[in-house]
C-alpha cells in the first residue's frame, strides 16, 4: 500500500457551509406561478463547475463486505464478482472518459484494487446508520492491519448484505438511495454499497449488474468529486453519475452507468 | 429577622413559584415564529420534492414533486415526460395539514434561516410553501446544501409539517410513478 508522499497535504474542511440554493420548482397549471417559480425554470443543461475540492487522481480501492451472509456461498462468489469487477474496471475506459475532469495540478488516471476484507463484527442487524458505518471504518482503520491507512487516493466501499437497510436522517436505502459516497473530516472517503434488494435499485437487472452499475456510479462521482459539493459538481443537478442514474452501458463484461460529460453536453 | 421571614416564608414562595411555572405553560410562547403565524386561508399550495441518490426516478417517492392545494386537490408530477397523478386529500387530512402550515412564518424576510449537518450526500427534500400573496418560502431544505438541513421558523414546527407532508405523500404519491398518467389517481 503506497503511503501518502504529502504529508504537508492541504485539509479540506468537509462540507463547508456555502449555501446553494436548489431553485424553486416549476408551479403546476393550476396555479398561477409565482415570480420566484418562473425564474426556477430550467433553461440551461447541466454544466459542472469545479470548485477546488480533492480528486481521486489515481484511486485506490480497497472493499470490504460486512456481515456473515458474505462468507458463505453464493454471498462469498458475489463478493468474489464485485472485487473482479474492481480489479477491471479500475484500468479500464471507464476511468479513461474521465480525464475530461482533469484540473491544474490534479490528472485523473488509472486506479488500483488494493484489495478486500471481510468483515462479521460488529454483528449488523436489520439496519445500519451511516454514522455506525463511518464509526466501523473508523475502528478497522485504526485496529485492523489488513485495513490499509487512507491516502488522498483511497476508496473504501463498504458492501452491506441482503436484508440490511442503511439509514441517516429520516433517508434509507431502497426508498431514497442505492448507495452513496461521504467523506470523513475530508479525510476518509467512502461508499456505502446496500445491497440491491428493491426493484428501485435493480432497475431490472440482475443484483450483480446492478451493484456494479451503482458502484461505478459512486466510483466516477468519488473520483470527481470527493467530498460531495467541494469537485466537479451542478448546483440543480449534482454529481457526474446523478445527472445520467440509470442510463448503462457494458465496458468488457460488466455494466457500468454512463456518466456526465461536460464536454459532450450529454452522458457518455 | 430578615434571615427568619425568609426561612419562615419558604414553602409560600415554593408555592407561587410554582404557579408561575404552570401558569407560564399554560399561555401560549410568544416568538418571533408565533408573530408571523398567517391566517389560514392565505396559503395557496405546499409542495415537496425530493431526489434520491443512485436511485430509479420512478420509486423515489416525491421525485417529480408533489402539491397540494389549499382547497385539497393534489398533483404528484409532472414528470420529465409530463406523467402526473391527481386526486383530492379527505377534508380531515386537509385541516391537520392547514394547522401545521399556520404555524410556518408567512416570509423568509423577517426570519433567520437555520441549518444544521444532516442528510446524505445526493439526496435532497425541499418544501416550498406558497402564499396567496405569490410568495414561496422554502421552508424545508435537506441537501441544497451538501450535508445540510435547512429550515425556517421553528425547527418543530417544520418537523411536524415535513413528517406529515411525507405521510400524505407516502399515501397518495404513487410509487413506482405510472407509466402513462391516469384520469384521477385514487389514494393507495
Amino acid at each position: 500500500m503506497p503511503k501518502d508522499s504529502t504529508p504537508d497535504r492541504k485539509i479540506y474542511s468537509a462540507h463547508v457551509d456555502a449555501i446553494r440554493i436548489v431553485p424553486l420548482f416549476v408551479a403546476d397549471t393550476v396555479s398561477r406561478p409565482t415570480v420566484e417559480a418562473a425564474k426556477a425554470i430550467p433553461a440551461a443543461p447541466p454544466q459542472l463547475t469545479y470548485r477546488d475540492g480533492p480528486l481521486l487522481t489515481a484511486v485506490e480501492v480497497f472493499t470490504i463486505f460486512w456481515g456473515k451472509a458474505w462468507e458463505q456461498g453464493p454471498r462469498s462468489a458475489f463478493a468474489t464478482q464485485i472485487n473482479q469487477f474492481f480489479d477491471f474496471i479500475l484500468t479500464s475506459p471507464l476511468i479513461d472518459q474521465l480525464a475530461e475532469y482533469n484540473v491544474p495540478g490534479k490528472k485523473i488516471g488509472h486506479g488500483r484494487h488494493t484489495g478486500t476484507l471481510t468483515i462479521t463484527k460488529p454483528k449488523l442487524r436489520h439496519s445500519v446508520s451511516d454514522t455506525a458505518i463511518q464509526h466501523m471504518l473508523q475502528q478497522e482503520i485504526s485496529s485492523n492491519p489488513a485495513v490499509p491507512q487512507p491516502t488522498p487516493n483511497t476508496l473504501y466501499f463498504v458492501y452491506l448484505p441482503p436484508g440490511v437497510r442503511v439509514v441517516q436522517g429520516g433517508s434509507a436505502s431502497c426508498q431514497a438511495f442505492c448507495g452513496y459516497h461521504n467523506d470523513i473530516s475530508g479525510q476518509i472517503f467512502y461508499a456505502s454499497m446496500p445491497y440491491p434488494g428493491c426493484a428501485g435499485c435493480l432497475g431490472g437487472l440482475t443484483a450483480l449488474d446492478a451493484l456494479t452499475s451503482t458502484s461505478s456510479h459512486e466510483l466516477c462521482e468519488a473520483i470527481t468529486d470527493a467530498i460531495p459539493g467541494q469537485g466537479w459538481y451542478d448546483d440543480a443537478n449534482g454529481e457526474i453519475g446523478d445527472i445520467c442514474a440509470w442510463t448503462t452501458k457494458k465496458v468488457g463484461q460488466y455494466t457500468v452507468q454512463l456518466e456526465w460529460s461536460n464536454k459532450a453536453n450529454k452522458c457518455v | 429577622m430578615r434571615g427568619y421571614l425568609c426561612v419562615a416564608n419558604k414553602p409560600l414562595m415554593i408555592a407561587v413559584w410554582l404557579i408561575d411555572i404552570l401558569t407560564a405553560f399554560g399561555k401560549p410562547l410568544v416568538s418571533p415564529d408565533a408573530l408571523s403565524i398567517v391566517p389560514a386561508a392565505a396559503w395557496l399550495k405546499v409542495s415537496e420534492r425530493v431526489a434520491c441518490e443512485a436511485m430509479q426516478d420512478d420509486y423515489c417517492l416525491g421525485r417529480y414533486g408533489f402539491t397540494i392545494d389549499s382547497d385539497g386537490t393534489f398533483v404528484a408530477g409532472p414528470s420529465g415526460e409530463g406523467r402526473k397523478a391527481e386526486g383530492r386529500i379527505p377534508q380531515k387530512e386537509l385541516q391537520q395539514l392547514g394547522a401545521l402550515i399556520r404555524q410556518m412564518p408567512a416570509s423568509a424576510s423577517n426570519e433567520e434561516r437555520r441549518c444544521n449537518k444532516g442528510g446524505l450526500p445526493g439526496i435532497k427534500d425541499q418544501i416550498d410553501l406558497t402564499f396567496a400573496s405569490g410568495s414561496a418560502v422554502r421552508i424545508y431544505d435537506l441537501g441544497g446544501s451538501v450535508g445540510k438541513i435547512c429550515y425556517i421558523g421553528r425547527w418543530d414546527n417544520v418537523h411536524r409539517l415535513h413528517k406529515y407532508l411525507h405521510k400524505l405523500m407516502t399515501r397518495y404519491y404513487p410509487v413506482p410513478f405510472p407509466k402513462s398518467s391516469p384520469p384521477g389517481a385514487t389514494p393507495r
